[in-house]
């Protein structure tokens, strides 16, 4: 795919000078040097919320095993290690197929928030999609919806924001507002993104219901506009109106378009491949086995991948979040993170080796996130401390009776890990440090989501100061459009 | 609120309470009453705004104010929009729905000159459709929701039953907006409150916990009732709008606040405390003192807030009520009242708010008033369309046509369910479905409102397209029209044509749209399946979709 080039980019911003919603740049001479430097044109995020244990997986912290009577502060963490690719980085056991690709990855293991987000997991992954505090007072753009309006499509018949693997669920009022913080937001629905739910099972609306052809679909549309001329035609003068009616042949468009053909995974690709992307652990095997989604995951990681390669610009992959389910794990943490850790661990992996030897991981960002850390030493029962979970406890306080409690994780907005591969980050880098007892805060180079989202953005050309203007102000990409992007992630 | 009266621990604490609970509920009484009292003491004591200019020929008030304005123009005149055009129009306006085919028929054949007059009123007499059609504009501006908690999150409650009462009694607007705030109204919605982890939280508009919600609240009110952005000013001076250095934002956000505000720019505490005070001018002059407190403070603010020697107050909704029938304000972004944005016409938005509060605050006085004028009633033409471009604000606009509005979910959802269903009860309004569905969000509609929202983005896109043309929801729609329930004949179909034109689009069908249906549906022998298609096509006609 054609870079964009200093021309393309002067013309876009030179457009932008006449079309309200197009994107500002509040230094534009600046911004293009910017571009210059981007690598990145792709991203898939990998998105998983609950909160992820840094000590367990990416962060790893010394193995304390179970001893009735233990202190918190003697419980560190859940696992052995093992060795990755990367000379002195360990992880926690589990994540060998990980560990192995990470001399491509760049680990940043000091994210840290000003904001303890306590035991409101909504509100930090809101921040962590949209880069803003709840509540805002506007409705806060995902950054998946901010890098697909300010760089558009990469192929024209592939949406720019995909997401993958959410329910579109209708009634539950905490689902309605996750859906609100990874969507377009006040960028509207033009904006919003392509929804997969479940790619498995395809996508209802690429498919012709029973008794709809395509023929049928051809025909409708040819009656559409037949009968929006005649009388009704002066509406057609109307600019809206004419790209309502081409956003409709765009739509049957698409329903023979690259997108479905990149659900074709099953008959592509080859047997290996398929199980590569596959959870390493049956539903019979899992302690909490309503909420355990087979292939959804791996599937919906293989599914970015060939979307990417068809010409998609954000596809964002999540495991889908659900209170005191899958990564949000209290009781018998320990337990369940090794179940989780063979959901992942596999498709993930061969995710990075796939992206690399096809050539495409210098082109596409891979972003592994979760909302917060998790602090293992806590209070058996949630919620009581006003600065959130332990935040700045030693845990001397705690004495571990019940297994159960054993890797009970308490929510932590210190210290936060995240994962990064290609898209012009540096590999094999491990940047930032955090303390190996409680609180284990971010001791070397602190950064916060602010910059981090920065580096994102700078990795794909677009400066934080970008901004698009609602309700008669600027609203940035970057929170004010402060965001400093942390040079030394970057190749 | 965080405050509640505390009885004191004495013996005749009861006797205490009587006494009390006999003060409260005495100044509730007189809030609404003082409120009304002070509305026409503040009138009297203010100058006189301009009266529309006379222009010959021309009599409505709002008409002599457009026509003054466009006189130096060289465009053509502007037309009269046909009937049917009319009643499309005033019924999506008024009840948020197109006509049934019973009364697009009755309409056009009556001949009295007054017609459009007599359907206007008879349209805003619907009190539960009107009151339908505005209830889902509120619960987005409020941010109403229909629970207490999302995710551990409280939110600002459930507002519904008390919008879709006031409007269908057509309280006065100030009444309503100070019902809000002010605690000591008596027709203030009943706040819950919820317990979230031992943490006690007041569900309510009004949310002051802590010092971002009190400023967000702030900044709500003033956005949605002052039509002033201030969101910008709540943790640094507003980056645009020189009118609003922090402290003068922080000073108005103190007066929904227990205490005056500490001063937090990015999040550095300056431990500097700004002295509550309204920023805004009122009939008699700056309010000698700021009450301590909490209920006396929202009181005052409710009060000051409304009062009619605030401009912004009327002018912010009398622009909303302009924007809403003609599709774009005298101010744009309607959000975004500041001095270096003039209104495109500063006569008739005073005379108008002037208007609307002599006649005290009645919304549908005003909505009358904009319906009835040739201006409203003017056809929809392209050319002559007025834009709204932020990067070029000062563009003059005419209205010499309104501007096309695209149908919200609501309208969109209850025309198709008419148009196929041929009633839709008032129980069945999609306004009352709380589920967020795929069609609801590609329609504009969003999934939650856990922000405040004053206008839906109407913009198009393939997700939205993809609903429409392969979307199971309109599908099943149409398949369970009422037309299907009985076999239809071949020979039926020219008068299956003329009656899907008349409930779609609330027109008859031209000669040429005739042959074209008909020929169409002779074409298919499976003609059931055609009329389907003839519905789907009439329904996502653009004709269908904009208010034009």
């Amino acid at each position: 795919m054609a870079q964009l080039t200093r021309r393309d980019f002067l013309r876009s911003t030179a457009a932008a000078a006449s079309l309200a919603g197009m994107p500002r740049l509040a230094s534009a001479d600046e911004g293009l040097l910017v571009r210059g430097a981007a690598r990145a044109e792709s991203v898939i995020f990998i998105w998983l919320p609950g909160g992820v244990a840094q000590q367990d997986t990416w962060d790893w912290k010394a193995y304390t095993p179970f001893e009735k009577g233990m202190r918190g502060s003697q419980l560190l963490g859940t696992c052995p290690s093992i060795p990755t690719s990367v000379e002195g980085l360990h992880f926690g056991s589990g994540l060998e197929n990980l560990a192995s690709v990470m001399h491509r990855g760049t680990l940043l293991r000091s994210l840290t928030n000003e904001t303890k987000f306590g035991a409101v997991h909504l509100k930090a992954q809101y921040y962590m999609m949209t880069g803003y505090l709840f509540p805002q007072g506007v409705r806060a753009p995902s950054i998946g919806a901010a890098i697909a309006r300010t760089l558009g499509p990469v192929n024209p018949q592939v949406p720019p924001y995909i997401y993958i693997g959410r329910d579109i669920d209708t009634t539950d009022t905490e689902k309605q507002f996750i859906s609100e913080y990874i969507g377009p937001g006040f960028y509207g629905v033009k904006h919003a993104p392509f929804m997969i739910p479940d790619p498995t099972k395809g996508m209802a609306t690429l498919e012709t219901a029973a008794g709809m052809s395509a023929e049928r679909l051809d025909r409708r549309l040819a009656l559409l506009e037949a009968t929006s001329g005649g009388s009704s035609a002066g509406l057609r003068s109307s600019g809206k109106v004419e790209d309502y009616l081409k956003t409709m042949h765009a739509a049957r468009a698409m329903m023979d378009s690259p997108v479905k053909r990149a659900f074709n995974f099953a008959k592509e690709e080859s047997p290996a491949t398929l199980a590569a992307y596959e959870p390493k652990i049956g539903p019979t095997e899992v302690l909490d086995k309503s909420y355990y989604f087979g292939r959804r995951f791996g599937h919906g990681l293989l599914l970015a991948r060939r979307l990417v390669e068809h010409g998609a610009r954000f596809v964002q992959v999540e495991y889908q979040y659900g209170p005191f389910r899958g990564f949000d794990m209290h009781e018998n943490g320990a337990a369940r993170m090794v179940e989780m850790k063979k959901q992942i661990d596999g498709p993930i992996a061969q995710l990075i080796r796939d992206l690399d030897t096809r050539g495409l991981l210098e082109r596409t960002l891979v972003v592994i996130a979760t909302e917060f850390g998790r602090t293992i030493a806590n209070q058996p029962k949630a919620g009581i401390e006003p600065i959130g979970f332990a935040e700045s406890q030693s845990g001397e306080q705690l004495v571990i009776e019940d297994e159960k409690m054993y890797g009970h994780h308490g929510h932590f907005s210190s210290g936060n890990s995240l994962l990064f591969f290609g898209g012009g980050f540096k590999p094999g880098l491990v940047y930032g440090r955090t303390a190996d007892r409680h609180p284990m805060i971010a001791i070397e180079n602190p950064v916060s989501l602010t910059d981090v989202h920065a580096t994102i953005y700078k990795a794909l050309g677009i400066p934080p100061d970008t901004y698009y203007v609602t309700e008669g102000r600027p609203f940035h990409v970057t929170k004010d459009g402060r965001g400093k992007p942390i040079d030394a992630l970057l190749a | 609120m965080a405050q509640r009266t505390r009885i004191p621990r004495l013996a005749e604490r009861w006797a205490v309470a009587l006494v009390v609970l006999m003060a409260v509920s005495a100044a509730r009484a007189d809030s609404e009453r003082e409120l009304v009292e002070r509305r026409a003491a503040s009138l009297a004591s203010l100058p006189a705004v301009g009266g529309p200019p006379a222009v010959e020929g021309v009599e409505h008030p709002i008409d002599r104010f457009i026509a003054a304005r466009a006189g130096s123009s060289v465009h053509s005149r502007p037309t009269r929009c046909d009937d049917t055009t009319f009643l499309r129009r005033v019924y999506l306006d008024i009840t948020g729905m197109v006509p049934t085919v019973i009364e697009l028929n009755r309409f056009l054949a009556d001949s009295s000159p007054d017609k459009r007059t007599k359907a206007i009123d008879q349209l805003l007499e619907r009190v539960d459709d009107y009151a339908a059609h505005w209830t889902p504009f509120w619960e987005d501006a409020l941010a109403s929701q229909n629970v207490n908690t999302q995710g551990g999150i409280p939110t600002h409650g459930n507002y519904r039953q008390w919008i879709y009462d006031s409007f269908r009694r057509n309280r006065p607007f100030d009444v309503m907006v100070a019902e809000l705030i002010d605690p000591t109204m008596p027709g203030r919605k009943h706040a819950d409150s919820t317990d979230i982890l031992g943490t006690k939280y007041t569900i309510e508009y009004v949310r002051n916990d802590d010092h971002t919600t009190t400023l967000q609240t702030a900044a709500n009110v003033a956005q949605v009732f002052l039509g002033t952005s201030m969101k910008c000013a709540s943790c640094h001076d507003h980056f645009e709008n020189k009118e609003w250095p922090q402290a003068r934002f922080l000073a108005f956000a103190g007066l929904f606040a227990p205490r005056d505000l500490e001063q937090i720019r990015c999040e550095v505490h300056s431990g500097k405390t700004i002295a509550a005070a309204f920023p805004f001018p009122l009939a008699d002059g700056s309010p000698d003192a700021i009450p301590t407190e909490i209920d006396a403070r929202l009181h005052a603010l409710a009060q000051w807030l409304v009062d009619a020697g605030n401009p912004r107050f009327s002018r912010s909704i009398v622009n909303r009520l302009w924007k809403r029938h003609l599709g774009l304000g005298f101010v744009e972004p309607a959000d975004d009242f500041r001095l270096d944005l003039p209104p495109s016409h500063p006569e008739l938005l005073d005379w108008l708010a002037r208007d609307f509060v002599e006649h005290g605050c009645d919304l549908k006085h005003t909505i009358r008033l904009i319906l009835t004028s040739a201006t409203y009633q003017t056809t929809y033409d392209a050319e002559l369309e007025d834009k709204f471009d932020l990067a070029q604000p000062a563009q003059p606009r005419y209205f010499r046509s309104p501007a096309l509005r695209r149908l919200t979910y609501e309208q969109f959802l209850d025309s198709a369910r008419l148009a196929t269903a041929e009633r839709v009860a008032a129980e069945e309004r999609a306004y009352l479905d709380a589920r967020s569905t795929p069609l609801s969000r590609a329609l504009g509609r969003p999934a939650s409102r856990n922000e405040i929202i004053t206008s839906r983005a109407d913009d198009v896109a393939v997700v939205q397209s993809l609903e429409l043309l392969n979307g199971p929801e309109l599908r099943e729609l149409i398949d369970r029209a009422v037309i299907f329930e009985k076999p239809i004949r071949k020979v039926d179909l020219p008068r299956v044509v003329d009656r899907l034109y008349r409930s779609v689009l609330s027109r008859p069908p031209t000669a040429d749209e005739r042959r074209l249906a008909q020929a169409y549906l002779a074409a298919n022998d499976a003609y059931i399946e055609s009329v389907k298609d003839m519905y789907w096509a009439l329904i996502c006609s653009p004709e269908f979709v904009w208010v034009k």
